[in-house]
Order: structure tokens, then C-alpha cells, then sequence
């Protein structure tokens, strides 16, 4: 058989399916990247930077206490077992992080005692006038 | 006494692997339905297109993407992995449901990839040289010479399943500015980095069934054992406390 021959049978012939890699690890960038070892890491800074509206804290603290809430009743029924118990550890740790991150709802608080406070102002303004 | 509350994770994620997903061509539109009911605010869906769905939540710094071969859930910057528990598995959920794939995984893995800071890159491999956690053979020197930067990368397994696990420093450079205010304790200047990459008990080559529940219990228990490991790598390496331990 010619090569040329050869070559238009090859041409119509299905490619084999690339086998799966089952060694592939989680989030790399393929096989070389897997055996190397890592030596440099570049964080992109304003990537990371984050504004988070009040509406947003509530709502992941609202998940979160949905979760810590199953939890400590598994607990209080004696039913948690230690590796809940562990989870449950580090949950109450992250819940109390985003309970003192007060940076996305720490002006809006201010924000509300300034407008009570113009309010008070305001009506002991007006209290004076009236009585004058 | 430092404990495992020190600990500073650079990348937490779990991902598992299918087969069959390609319905997932007819179905990342009623998928991402589900997971943006479940996922609820602050994360936000990004338009799906042919390879991948994606929920970017800015705030905590995670990611969920799904697609025809594989499903993740990450998150960067963070001292454990508890978001990352609570939520992996109820999404994992909705894709094995939405795209029946629940029955035809082929891998799942957890990996964390954790941080030690150290005051330079020098420092960290002479911690490393002096912890003998990675020591050349007599024959090693003889045929590349005494190395000047080691390292280790090893793959092991028993019943808990296989575990690829690496060491090495890295070089922390930061673009664009400074580290965000929340982030300036966690982010350091050079590290060395303890690479850990779980891998579920399975039959290689075969598909698999993964509930929420054995998926839940698998994060848990890498991360414990990701724990114990780190607290004694961290003694082996002689890192001093975090400025924060008050003993």
C-alpha cells in the first residue's frame, strides 16, 4: 500500500480518546506543574480587595447560624459526634471573625445614630421655638 | 501553645470529577438555578457558557464552578476550611441531582494548600535543611551536589485514600498594592508552603456513587488530618510563634 494511500485511510481513521488522567490533582495546571514544586506565589492585591454591604454580612452570618444551629442541637441531644464537634469549632471561630469584621456595617451604624441624633436635635429645636 | 487556629491557609478546595456530564449542555441553565437558591447572597452567578458554570462570592473569597467533567468549590485566604464544608457539599448535591452524575465520579479531592511564614526565602530553606524532613542520600550529593533549596514530594496511600503532599518555600509577591486590610496577618512576604492533596478511597478506574454525607465526613476528616500534620511539620521546622499567641 502506498503512503499516500496510507495517509488518506489515517485521515478518515477516528482518533483514539485521550485517556483520563486519574492522578490529576485538584486545581493544577497539568502534570509538570503537579511534580514541580511550587517557588513563587503572586497575590493580585486589588482582586482581593473587597466592599461588603451590610445587606451581604447578614446574609453569610444568617447561613452560618443556620448551620451552627443544627449542630448545637446535635449537641445538646448528645448526638454530635467529634468530627462535628471539631467542624463546629472551626465554624464558631469563622462566625466570630465575620462578627467583629466591622468594616462593611460599622458606617452604617453611624450613619443610624447620626440620624437619631439630628432627629433629637431637631424635635428640642422645635420644643424651644414652641415655647417661645 | 500554638494550636491549629494559627494556621493560615493560602487555597482550600474540593473538587470532584464525573463522568457522563455532558448533559450538562442542556442543563447549566436550571443548574444554576439551584445553586443560586442555595448558595443564596453574597455569591453571584457569572453567565454560564459551554465549559463552565461559575458563582463568584467576593467577600469570602470563594468560588463554585461546575461544568460537563468536574465540580469545585474554593476559597482562598483563610484560617479553616469551614465555609468551605458547609457549602461544598449541598452544592455538590444539587450538580450530582441536576446532572445525575452523583453515580459516575471518578475522583474527588480535597486539597490545602497551607502557609508558614518565615522571614525569608533563605530562612525557610534553612529551616527545612536543619528539620532533616528532606535529607540527600550520600549518593544524591555524589551525583548533583549538595542541593542549595530542598524540597518534597511524595504520594502515599492507606485505607483513608491516597495523599500527595508537598514542601517547599515560596516567594510571596504581591501586585497592585498592598494586601487588603483583613488579609495583612495572613499574607506573608515568603513562606513554606505545605502542599496537601486528599484523594477519596476509590478503585482506580471506575466510576463511584458520592453523597453529600460521605463528602462532608471526607472534608472533615482530610482537614483533620491536614491538622495533625501541619502542628508537626511546624514543630520540625522550629517556626516561632504567631506575634498574636499570648502564652
Amino acid at each position: 500500500m502506498s503512503t499516500t494511500d496510507e495517509t488518506a485511510i489515517d485521515s478518515i481513521r477516528p482518533q483514539p480518546l485521550q485517556a483520563p488522567t486519574y492522578e490529576r490533582a485538584s486545581v493544577s495546571g497539568g502534570v509538570s506543574e503537579e511534580l514541580q514544586m511550587r517557588r513563587s506565589l503572586t497575590v493580585d492585591a486589588p482582586a482581593l480587595s473587597r466592599s461588603v454591604s451590610t445587606e451581604d454580612r447578614e446574609a453569610i452570618l444568617e447561613s452560618l447560624y443556620e448551620e451552627r444551629t443544627e449542630l448545637t442541637r446535635a449537641r445538646r441531644l448528645g448526638t454530635l459526634s467529634p468530627a462535628d464537634a471539631d467542624y463546629l469549632t472551626d465554624l464558631n471561630r469563622y462566625i466570630d471573625a465575620w462578627e467583629k469584621d466591622e468594616g462593611a456595617s460599622s458606617s452604617d451604624v453611624w450613619k443610624r445614630l447620626e440620624a437619631i441624633a439630628s432627629s433629637v436635635l431637631s424635635f428640642q429645636v422645635d420644643v424651644e421655638r414652641t415655647r417661645k | 501553645m500554638t494550636d491549629s487556629a494559627d494556621l493560615v491557609l493560602n487555597q482550600a478546595v474540593v473538587e470532584v470529577q464525573y463522568d457522563r456530564g455532558v448533559v450538562y449542555l442542556d442543563k447549566c441553565g436550571a443548574l444554576t438555578l439551584r445553586l443560586q437558591d442555595e448558595l443564596g447572597r453574597p455569591f453571584v452567578p457569572i453567565p454560564p457558557n459551554m465549559e463552565t458554570g461559575e458563582f463568584k462570592n467576593g467577600a469570602e473569597r470563594i468560588a463554585v464552578r461546575y461544568g460537563p467533567k468536574s465540580f469545585s468549590v474554593t476559597q482562598t485566604w483563610v484560617r479553616s476550611p469551614a465555609r468551605v464544608e458547609q457549602l461544598a457539599p449541598a452544592a455538590w448535591g444539587h450538580v450530582a441531582d441536576v446532572l445525575d452524575v452523583g453515580r459516575t465520579v471518578t475522583r474527588c479531592g480535597v486539597r490545602f494548600q497551607l502557609v508558614f511564614s518565615v522571614e525569608s526565602p533563605e530562612d525557610g530553606e534553612a529551616r527545612i535543611a536543619e528539620s532533616k524532613l528532606c535529607v540527600e542520600s550520600p549518593e544524591w550529593i555524589s551525583a548533583f551536589g549538595t542541593p542549595t533549596s530542598r524540597g518534597w514530594v511524595c504520594v502515599s496511600e492507606d485505607h483513608r485514600g491516597k495523599l500527595r503532599s508537598g514542601l517547599s518555600v515560596i516567594q510571596v509577591t504581591l501586585e497592585g498594592g498592598p494586601a487588603p486590610s483583613d488579609l495583612a496577618d495572613l499574607i506573608p512576604k515568603a513562606a513554606i508552603l505545605l502542599d496537601l492533596d486528599h484523594v477519596y478511597p476509590c478503585v482506580s478506574g471506575e466510576h463511584f456513587g458520592l453523597q453529600k454525607a460521605p463528602l462532608k465526613d471526607f472534608i472533615r476528616a482530610a482537614w483533620q488530618r491536614s491538622k495533625q500534620t501541619a502542628m508537626t511539620i511546624r514543630k520540625a521546622l522550629e517556626l516561632p510563634d504567631p506575634p498574636h499567641v499570648h502564652h
